[in-house]
């Protein structure tokens, strides 16, 4: 069949249009599919962009949770701080505001861990805030390969991490006074 | 300007760039945010950058982008100098941009500060000591949006964690021409790196020109995400530059005739498109990169490849009709090609 628009290149493309009951169907080729405004407006309706698939990512809710709810409307349906619902941010894939972070945490997490492979930032942090956390997290990471040397039976290693440690929280002590 | 030097691995690498999206605690994301919100946003980054106390007060200016024609922010566009998004009309948006244009920081696009870092060449560690600079130094005054868990906060999370996007733009001839693109491009995805158009997301590669970037921005330090994304920047540029020889020696007279044909069009021709100017353009990059055409240095085609854009001659020469354009574009790179050789 040939396309209905240049009349010369093959159909390969077919669009039905049903409008208020009444169906209009065109065959057309692909270059003539790719330019015609009815298609146009098909991709529109469509988001090929990164919000059209974290919807599907965001979507699903942890499982603990769904049970605990189990139908009862969930209060963090909405960001409080700027009003976006957590339906609008599964359409558009951005949220509102820094505190949606917070609103949202638990339907964010998981998703987060899939599109990142983890949940937690050990990078950078701002300067005005940076000391504090940044020591604990120091502190927190010395500790997890203090455990690692442990179960290795690495104890000389184990000694000079446990003494780092020890040097950290009392700078972090004096900090705080 | 970085756009048109020629820097490290000139060859391939184009420009290395390091994006850091960053938002302000307590105000809405702009897309959410009221108009004195926005403004609010804008204020307080021209504060913490052009008061006399800050390094970059005499080598940085504010551009207003409410007061622009379209034709002049689509310039900037093209110049890389701002996303595309910037460009609609829906929110205050505004642009500080360094003297040499190798700092541009972005308000109000999807963040309140994308604060972006341009160099010539591949050269990701530069950009990403001066993007640190600017980001202590904005930090210095104003509260951002930080979590402990999540790191600096962005309005879409696959922003969230460093906020950090390092790219470089690569121009691959012989990857595009060998059809090697998609499985490499494939490759690099399972490594989080993302291969796109010249123009970013959704755009396509006029000229053979690419966007290599990270993807992930959460559990890697800004660091080790560079280290990273330095192999695998070092690894493509090599293997291009293997597949360049190879496809030229497989059909040297083949190869060399058609690349010559684009040079001789490119000199001779009296009207050209935008796209075919960014084809033949690459087709000349690729003979000097090969050594057959030695009167053009590669800045005189990195010039070129802005200079032919549409709003930029637009801006320049005040040409609003297509066809005149490409009359013009014609011109200019007859002209531009004449005073080398």
């Amino acid at each position: 069949m040939k396309c209905q628009k240049c009349q010369k290149r093959e159909a390969t493309t077919h669009i039905k249009n049903v409008i208020n009951g009444e169906v209009e169907e065109y065959y057309l080729c692909s270059e003539c599919a790719q330019n015609d405004p009815r298609t146009a407006e098909i991709k529109q309706s469509m988001d090929f962009g990164i919000g059209g698939f974290l919807s599907g990512i965001f979507g699903g809710m942890p499982k603990t949770e769904q049970q605990t709810l189990d139908g009862a409307e969930r209060q963090e349906d909405v960001c409080p701080t700027c009003g976006l619902s957590f339906n609008t941010f599964l359409r558009k894939g951005k949220l509102g505001c820094s505190e949606c972070y917070e609103t949202f945490k638990t339907r964010l997490n998981r998703p987060l861990r899939r599109i990142h492979g983890t949940a937690e930032h050990v990078g950078k942090v701002p300067g005005g805030i940076g000391g504090q956390v940044s020591l604990e997290r120091q502190i927190g990471k010395l500790e997890a390969e203090l455990n690692a040397a442990v179960l290795k039976q690495d104890f000389e290693h184990a000694a000079e991490i446990r003494d780092k440690i020890k040097e950290l929280k009392a700078s972090a002590g004096k900090k705080e006074a | 300007m970085w756009y048109t030097e020629c820097g490290k691995d000139g060859d391939v690498v184009l420009s290395s760039r390091v994006r850091l999206a960053r938002n302000i605690k307590g105000i809405p994301f702009p897309a959410r945010a009221d108009e004195k919100q926005q403004e609010e946003v804008i204020e307080k980054c021209k504060e913490a950058l052009l008061d006399k106390k800050s390094p970059y007060h005499k080598t940085m200016y504010y551009i207003d982008l409410g007061a622009m024609e379209d034709f002049e922010k689509q310039a900037l566009a093209e110049r890389h100098l701002m996303s595309p998004q910037m460009l609609e009309h829906d929110k205050k948006r505004g642009l500080l941009l360094s003297n040499d244009n190798a700092i541009s920081i972005m308000l109000n696009e999807e963040d309140h500060i994308r604060i972006q870092t341009m160099a010539p060449g591949f050269e990701i560690d530069r950009c990403f000591a001066e993007a640190n600079a600017v980001d202590d130094l904005i930090a210095g005054s104003v509260a951002i949006a930080f979590d402990e868990q999540y790191g600096y906060l962005t309005c879409c999370p696959t922003n969230v964690g460093t906020g950090m996007r390092a790219s470089v733009m690569l121009h691959l001839p012989a990857m595009t021409m060998s059809g090697t693109l998609s499985s490499i491009s494939n490759s690099l995805s399972q490594l989080g790196i993302t291969i796109r158009g010249i123009y970013g997301e959704g755009s396509k590669a006029l000229g053979n020109i690419y966007q290599i970037s990270n993807q992930l921005t959460l559990g890697e330090t800004e660091e080790d995400i560079i280290d990273k994304f330095k192999q695998i920047v070092a690894d493509v540029v090599e293997k291009e530059r293997e597949l360049r020889q190879r496809i030229y020696e497989a059909e040297k007279f083949s190869f060399e005739d058609k690349l010559m044909r684009s040079f001789g069009v490119l000199k001779f021709a009296v009207a050209m498109s935008s796209d075919e100017a960014m084809k033949r353009l690459s087709d000349l990059r690729f003979s000097i990169n090969l050594g057959l055409i030695k009167e053009v240095s590669l800045e005189t085609v990195n010039r070129l490849t802005y200079d032919v854009m549409p709003a930029n001659i637009i801006q320049k020469y005040n040409i609003h009709d297509a066809k005149e354009r490409d009359l013009k574009r014609a011109e200019i790179i007859k002209e531009a090609l004449e005073k080398t050789s």
